[in-house]
């Protein structure tokens, strides 16, 4: 079979068509190590390309004998954000502390994409330890935007979200602490989700803000990123932030001609028809958050999206109410200020003597200290650790982080308020186009994707035409998030995204 | 709190020593200080209680930052490290080989 022919695929079948040996793993992982050479140059979504590692492993899984090829990513050429510990292969967080920083071990969710077999290709692209949304790194380079090369691929999972778009890999994994795996996702027009914080553990993601940090996953669809979530999810004892999941957790369910499929675990072909849709969804209830649609910054075409999505969802027999979120006018301050406080603490640690690369300071041991700070942190990143010093310090505490705190509890019982009468809330995931490589991308662009990690649910970016809406459900529900997105990708064949 | 005295503090802070253009640096953190300026002024807040606080009901986290570890004087370089020293304990997830 060609390898055109093989593109096509979903992840699914195209690691069980390498598990029985119909498809070579080298052939396949030369194949985007060509695309990267090829297109990089230009995207510069990858900080480090393991192109001796990738092939290594290809022959090593190539070698073992089919009856005990396991592994549900078997063969799966894969990128990993900068920020997840990657043992033996570099690991920066985009930051100069880190430049030679090699890792000892894996992180926990890179350890279980191993385990499942996946070919890791590289290391992508961020802003500085995930603070910012444009993927625009001073210290190695700016990621381009592959759908549309004078913007930004937004950020910070930026150059996950290119190298997918671009077809440099046929899956990413990034982390999402304000909106950073849906954000960049909606930019590059491809499927990302950001899971229940908990599900997926954090050990070995450098860390930014800890009570929002969450590793997450960008797909060419949703059936791509179920079978990535079930395999990076559960509890972990190295973070003790994370639980165990459901039995049922990621699970995709969508009705197909030959029966309902499952996803992960189903590598049937999978073939849909409008007919065996129809009111598939029924029985799911969706509110539409009215004050993110009636938003002034959203662009027509977004607002447009959230519509049409929802006329689908109703065709297809869900039940579609507006529902109110009266605490959104505080959504992006309280996030930027509790983030803030959480980094000025996570980064206390990078002095050049302690933890991170020496940047050469000579003088007394606080000069010394000073000097690498100075220089090893670029402007975004000490904005956010005077700003959340600031916050903490004693005479501010209680008028700043005491009160963003209490907001926080407020949004929490907010959200839950409206998922208490519906499945999923509908919204934008972003204002409207990319911005462009040389504008601005103000705070208040993170509206409508901060939610989801003040609160910890989990939340879904759908391509949808030309823009995207983003999904949130309930704890712990991202099945539901994914069995919707994936009927409306079944319905509408168009938009399952392949890649370049 | 008021904007100079942000802006003063800022001005003062050791992280800013070697910044080149400081007026500069300092203007870009308007933004940052309009938000804290929202948070504090936000009426709805006014009767929150410490029952609004987020509890373990809320989210499998622990809470990160404690009121006895807040430094006294604003800083960012001694007062914070030794800060992250007494909070680490093993756990943030960057293993100490960092």
């Amino acid at each position: 079979m060609d390898m055109n022919n093989y593109l096509q695929m979903d992840i699914p079948e195209l690691s069980g068509a390498m598990r029985r040996g119909e498809l070579s793993v080298l052939e396949l992982t030369a194949h985007f190590l060509n695309v990267i050479e090829k297109e990089d140059p230009e995207i510069h979504a990858f900080i480090t390309v393991d192109r001796e590692g990738a092939l290594r492993r290809a022959r090593e899984l190539d070698g073992q004998p089919v009856s005990e090829r396991r592994g549900r990513l078997y063969g799966i050429p894969v990128s990993v954000k900068d920020n997840l510990l990657t043992r033996g292969l570099r690991t920066t967080a985009g930051s100069a502390f880190l430049r030679d920083y090699v890792p000892a071990t894996d992180a926990e969710a890179v350890k279980r994409l191993r385990e499942e077999g996946a070919v890791i290709l590289g290391k992508t692209n961020l802003d500085e330890f995930g603070m910012g949304s444009k993927t625009e790194n001073p210290v190695y380079g700016s990621t381009v935007n592959p759908v549309d090369p004078e913007r930004s691929p937004g950020g910070s999972s930026g150059g996950a979200a290119a190298a997918l778009a671009s077809g440099m890999c046929l899956l990413s994994f990034g982390t999402d602490t304000g909106g950073s795996v849906r954000q960049p996702a909606a930019y590059c027009g491809m499927f990302g989700i950001k899971p229940t914080y908990g599900a997926v553990s954090r050990n070995g993601l450098v860390a930014y803000a800890s009570s929002m940090d969450t590793v997450g996953v960008i797909a060419r669809n949703a059936a791509d990123a179920a079978l990535a979530l079930s395999v990076i999810a559960g509890e972990d004892p190295k973070d003790s932030t994370s639980v165990p999941v459901p039995a049922d957790y990621a699970l995709m369910t969508v009705p197909g001609n030959h029966g309902e499929k499952t996803i992960p675990g189903d590598h049937a072909d999978m073939t849909f028809s409008g007919k065996a849709l129809k009111d598939s969804l029924q029985g799911v209830s969706v509110g539409v958050l009215e004050e993110f649609l009636s938003a002034d910054l959203l662009s027509d075409e977004s607002r447009a999206a959230v519509s049409s999505f929802a006329a689908f969802l109703t065709e297809y027999g869900a039940s579609v109410t507006y529902v109110h979120l009266p605490e959104t006018e505080l959504l992006v301050p309280v996030y930027y200020m509790l983030a803030s406080c959480e980094a000025s603490s996570n980064l206390g640690r990078y002095d050049g003597i302690r933890y991170g690369t020496d940047l050469g300071t000579q003088g007394p041991l606080s000069d010394v200290y000073l000097g690498n700070r100075t220089a090893g942190f670029s402007s975004e990143v000490r904005r956010r650790i005077l700003a959340g010093t600031y916050i903490l310090s004693e005479e501010h505490y209680t008028e700043l982080y005491l009160r963003a705190e209490r907001a926080r509890a407020r949004i929490r019982r907010a959200y839950r308020k409206a998922l208490s009468s519906c499945d999923i809330l509908l919204c934008p995931v972003v204002r409207g186009k990319a911005p462009f490589l040389s504008g601005k991308a103000p705070y208040d662009d993170d509206l409508f994707t901060v939610g989801a990690n003040l609160t910890g649910l989990p939340a879904c970016a759908v391509p949808v035409g030309p823009s995207s809406v983003q999904l949130v459900g309930r704890p712990m529900a991202e099945g539901t998030l994914l069995s919707a997105a994936g009927v409306y990708e079944a319905v509408n064949a168009g938009e399952r995204r392949t890649g370049k | 709190m008021d904007k100079q005295e942000f802006e003063q503090i800022l001005s003062l802070s050791r992280l800013m020593e070697k910044t080149g253009d400081r007026e500069e640096f300092i203007r870009s953190m308007e933004p940052l200080y309009e938000m804290m300026e929202k948070v504090r002024n936000a009426a709805e807040l006014e009767d929150a209680e410490d029952s609004d606080l987020p509890g373990p009901e809320d989210f499998p986290l622990r809470t990160l930052l404690l009121r006895e570890d807040v430094p006294h004087e604003f800083s960012c370089t001694e007062e914070l490290l030794s800060l992250s020293e007494r909070r680490d304990g093993g756990f943030f997830s960057v293993p100490r080989s960092i």
